[in-house]
């Protein structure tokens, strides 16, 4: 089967000759339109199509507008033309030692100069392959396969994603099945962008676009790559890549960094590509205080808004503020593409703000999973999100058509986290097996296929039972291979605090001495960020008691690097996102279980368990702990599969009410009316009060109520 | 006797009450460390302070010490405390002692969620009237030949003013004149703090130095 991915060329109506022409051939392979883009020693060289097939080989496609005459001098242009693409793309692999054989490239580019027709033979040029869109299948089978053993590493070097893992040396590993031993087959293993994230990173429509992932499915690889492709391509256009946790910036500007090299050589203009925080902080700017200062408005700082705001609607408020003072204005736009990571932590204000600034036709890019959404607003639908037009038309519609950009792209395979470890996420995130019910479920019941569910039985209608579980091909082979479900999530409850500490010591001694890990390949998650930093002493006392050398990431700026070499990372869940290890211990998981606000705690959870690469301990302590085991013994007990009643849209508003976030005036009403009950059936128990004492009509009221919720 | 070791469990018993009793909200464990002819147990240290280039007192020596993370423990309004002993053959030879405040009244809660550090950056960068003018009080202890100064003493509003402190201080010292003068709820909530051992120390303040204002206190 063919793939088409639609990169931007300038010749693009005849490049989509060529893939309707591949197409009718019925050749398996990608056409990479548009794409890579090749530096030499003294220019950028754009390509307008590679097409990868085992079949053909490697061809690079480049379309002449006019057919030469006979004893044309513009003959040697082609040849030219051909030798410097040829050269360029020879190079370009030649850098990857995986892709040499002796002296030579293992692989030898061809390059097709296509035609609008060929009236007259060439002049005898060596070498020179021409074709018209129709002659396209005669030269193509004149060219030799590669060898296939080329194949992962050559897809590696076009999709720049050969130095995107640091390879550990782990020279200390001496057994052969230890987890270390382990670790290293897999960080051997050839990353090459899939199907999907191939879209999401070259694909960009003349439109808005969305790309939902999964955690582990390289969503900040893409959008990295994706910026550093526009910026590339277009280094005249301003483009903005922002995000929300402080601590991408550095993660984000070495992965532009190292794409802006691999495309093209050089390193990126920080004045057109900026890599910005969304809001900013006294030393970095910030799209919004870009914004603000474009508009000759006050930047507002986070004391100012935190006071007139609230801690929480912070960001929320000077975005209103922002987007109320800029509306009747005629101002400029300021970028031609902006990239958002994180978006499910950003607030719709600030969306309709970047939609405001960004020129026609709104390259806005933004990334997202709902699940790891930590801050206080549900990622909304896109009219409430961008906004509506006077008639109430939404601003940003999403379609995917055939033969274009896709607009709206969900990467389905996690790679980072084994399936046992997500379906867990998944079933603890949405408390598919709670007793008191689901927590929260997608609205769009499509996302499931999406993300790489499918049924097992059953049907994903609302009030029908349904059984979910994760594709095969929606993770990597080498999970079973090497992992197995019972040691890949353990789950674990303690008496108290102090002998979880303990016990997470004597198991981080354990995969230190024994299990060949290194400090660094561990991480530990504190789900609760009030009281991270005092119970991350208690665990890095307990760990130094064992000789092991521990530091509490994140405790005093965003800026610490979260792994150092030599010690193991002890983190709260805010410092941790966008972070993963091999072994990650979440503890404390009794503070997510229940309670207020508890889709955001189940969130937390899931953002913790989806850390992990390989192994994840969930230890807890007290009874709410014993509960959190029965839900991650019936995730076990049904086969690492998802069995639920799909709730009716009614009943997911619901749901969302029920768990939502709180403002802290909410949280002190219902503090207060917890206690006045509690205090009420303590009072009648003990016999310090008689029901009588209660005036009837606020009792069959209360009854009412009650059986009405119950009901 | 003092040994280091002792030191050193008196030192982490403090931190650990500290935190388990959230006072403190974050804290480095006590270490032992040689130090000159010295065994000092004091908190890791990452960074070399240079504290000759920031001057005493200033929120820039304050944030320099949080970057560093060149503290004990920090308390739950952002003070921080510094405690660090020299011990030679089992005797106190040196100490640094310090309660050093935090410039702003900052929100207890962000305190807690957020990295240190980056709230206080917040604050110093904004036109906040949050600012408070509270000086360090850093206890020193050290023998230098020549020195014109008590061996002990104190160092407030300016690294050059030590007033004379009648002897070096053991932790019990320290922690009661912090808490019982600067935080006296929790000084009356907490027992461990009022029961914290004041251990007698030899005096070394000078007949002289005797004779000007200084600090002292009897033995319990």
């Amino acid at each position: 089967m063919l793939e088409v991915v639609h990169g931007k060329s300038k010749n693009s109506l005849a490049v989509i000759q060529i893939a309707d022409k591949l197409q009718t051939m019925g050749v398996d392979g990608t056409l990479y339109i548009g794409y890579p883009i090749l530096a030499s020693a003294d220019e950028t060289i754009f390509i307008d199509a590679l097409f990868v097939s085992r079949e053909h080989g490697l061809v690079v496609f480049d379309i002449s507008q006019e057919a030469p005459l006979p004893g044309d001098e513009s003959w040697n242009g082609i040849r030219d033309k051909q030798d410097s693409l040829f050269f360029a793309l020879s190079n370009n692999l030649g850098r990857h030692t995986s892709l040499r054989a002796g002296r030579k490239l293992a692989i030898t580019p061809n390059v097709i100069s296509i035609l609008p027709d060929i009236a007259t033979s060439p002049p005898n040029l060596g070498g020179l392959l021409i074709a018209t869109v129709d002659s396209l299948p005669s030269v193509l089978s004149g060219l030799a396969p590669f060898n296939q053993e080329y194949e992962r590493p050559l897809n590696a070097a076009l999709q720049r994603v050969t130095t995107l893992k640091p390879q550990k040396k782990r020279s200390a590993v001496q057994k052969d099945n230890s987890r270390g031993a382990i670790l290293r087959q897999i960080e051997a293993s050839i990353a090459n962008l899939d199907h999907w994230q191939k879209r999401a990173a070259i694909e960009t429509p003349d439109s808005p676009q969305r790309i939902r992932g999964l955690a582990g499915s390289g969503k900040t690889v893409v959008l990295a790559f994706k910026a550093a492709y526009l910026h590339t391509q277009y280094p005249d256009w301003k483009i903005a890549l922002t995000f929300h946790t402080q601590s991408l910036y550095q993660q984000l500007t070495e992965l532009v960094r190292r794409f802006t090299y691999e495309h093209a050589n050089d390193e990126p203009d920080f004045e057109m590509l900026q890599i910005m925080h969304a809001w900013g902080s006294a030393s970095k700017p910030g799209v919004y205080a870009k914004i603000a200062e474009h508009t000759n408005c006050t930047v507002r700082d986070f004391l100012y808004a935190k006071s007139k705001y609230g801690t929480k609607e912070a960001f929320h408020g000077v975005c209103v503020e922002l987007l109320n003072a800029t509306k009747d204005d005629d101002i400029e736009p300021i970028w031609d593409a902006v990239l958002i990571d994180e978006a499910q932590d950003l607030t719709s204000p600030f969306f309709r703000l970047i939609y405001r600034f960004t020129k026609s036709p709104k390259r806005i890019i933004w990334v997202y999973d709902e699940l790891q959404n930590l801050g206080d607003h549900i990622m909304p639908d896109l009219g409430e999100l961008f906004g509506r037009d006077a008639d109430g038309t939404e601003l940003v519609t999403l379609e995917n058509r055939l033969g274009e950009p896709t607009q709206d792209i969900v990467l389905p395979v996690c790679y980072r986290n084994t399936h046992w470890a997500l379906t867990l996420a998944h079933a603890l995130g949405f408390g598919i097996y709670r007793d008191e019910g689901i927590v929260q479920l997608f609205d769009e019941r499509s996302l499931w296929d999406n993300i790489g569910y499918r049924i097992v039985s059953g049907e994903l209608l609302p009030g029908k039972e349904v059984v979910l579980e994760r594709k095969p091909d929606s993770y990597p082979k080498y999970f079973l291979e090497l992992l197995n479900e019972e040691d890949a999530v353990i789950c674990k409850g303690f008496e108290s605090k102090q002998e979880q500490a303990q016990h997470v010591a004597t198991e981080i001694s354990r995969n230190l001495k024994e299990d060949e890990l290194e400090p660094d390949d561990i991480l530990i998650i504190l789900p609760n960020p009030l009281t991270a930093k005092s119970e991350g002493m208690l665990v890095s006392t307990a760990l130094a008691q064992k000789g092991i050398t521990s530091h509490i990431a994140g405790v005093t700026t965003s800026r610490d690097e979260m792994f150092s070499a030599g010690s193991v990372a002890i983190s709260n869940i805010y410092r941790a996102k966008g972070n993963e290890a091999p072994m990650v211990y979440v503890l404390n998981c009794q503070d997510c279980f229940g309670g207020n606000e508890l889709i955001k705690l189940r969130n937390t959870l899931f953002t913790a368990i989806t850390r992990s690469r390989a192994w994840v301990r969930l230890y807890g302590w007290g009874h709410e702990m014993k509960s959190l085991q029965e839900e991650v013994d019936q995730v076990r007990k049904s086969s690492y599969r998802l069995r639920f009643r799909v709730p009716s849209p009614d009943e997911l508003d619901r749901l969302r009410m029920i768990h939502r976030d709180l403002s802290s005036k909410e949280k002190g009403r219902i503090q207060a009316a917890k206690k006045q009950l509690g205090e009420i059936v303590e009072s009648i128990e003990s016999g310090q009060m008689m029901l009588e004492d209660i005036p009837p009509e606020l009792r069959e009221a209360l009854l009412k109520v009650l059986n009405t919720q119950q009901s | 006797m003092i040994t280091t070791r002792h030191v050193r469990n008196h030192i982490q018993n403090l931190i650990d009450l500290l935190i388990s009793s959230k006072i403190a909200i974050t804290a480095n464990p006590a270490v032992i460390v040689s130090h000159d002819t010295a065994m000092r147990v004091t908190w890791p240290m990452k960074s070399t302070l240079s504290s000759v280039l920031i001057p005493f007192g200033t929120i820039k020596e304050y944030m320099r010490i949080l970057e560093a993370r060149a503290y004990s423990a920090v308390l739950f309004d952002g003070a921080l405390l510094q405690i660090s002993y020299d011990i030679v053959h089992n005797r106190i030879m040196g100490h640094r002692l310090c309660y050093y405040p935090c410039p702003f009244d900052i929100d207890r809660d962000l305190l807690l969620e957020e990295p240190i550090l980056d709230i206080v950056e917040a604050y110093a960068s904004s036109e906040s009237t949050d600012v408070r003018l509270r000086s360090p009080i850093r206890f020193d202890f050290s023998r230098r030949e020549g020195a014109t100064y008590a061996s002990s003493h104190v160092h407030l509003l300016w690294s050059h003013c030590r007033c004379p402190v009648f002897a070096p201080l053991s932790l019990g010292h320290f922690v009661r004149f912090v808490f019982s003068n600067f935080y006296p709820d929790l000084w009356c909530r907490h027992s461990f703090l009022q029961e914290w051992p004041q251990e007698p120390t030899r005096r070394t303040i000078s007949p002289d130095q005797e004779c000007s204002l200084h600090f002292t206190c009897r033995d319990a």
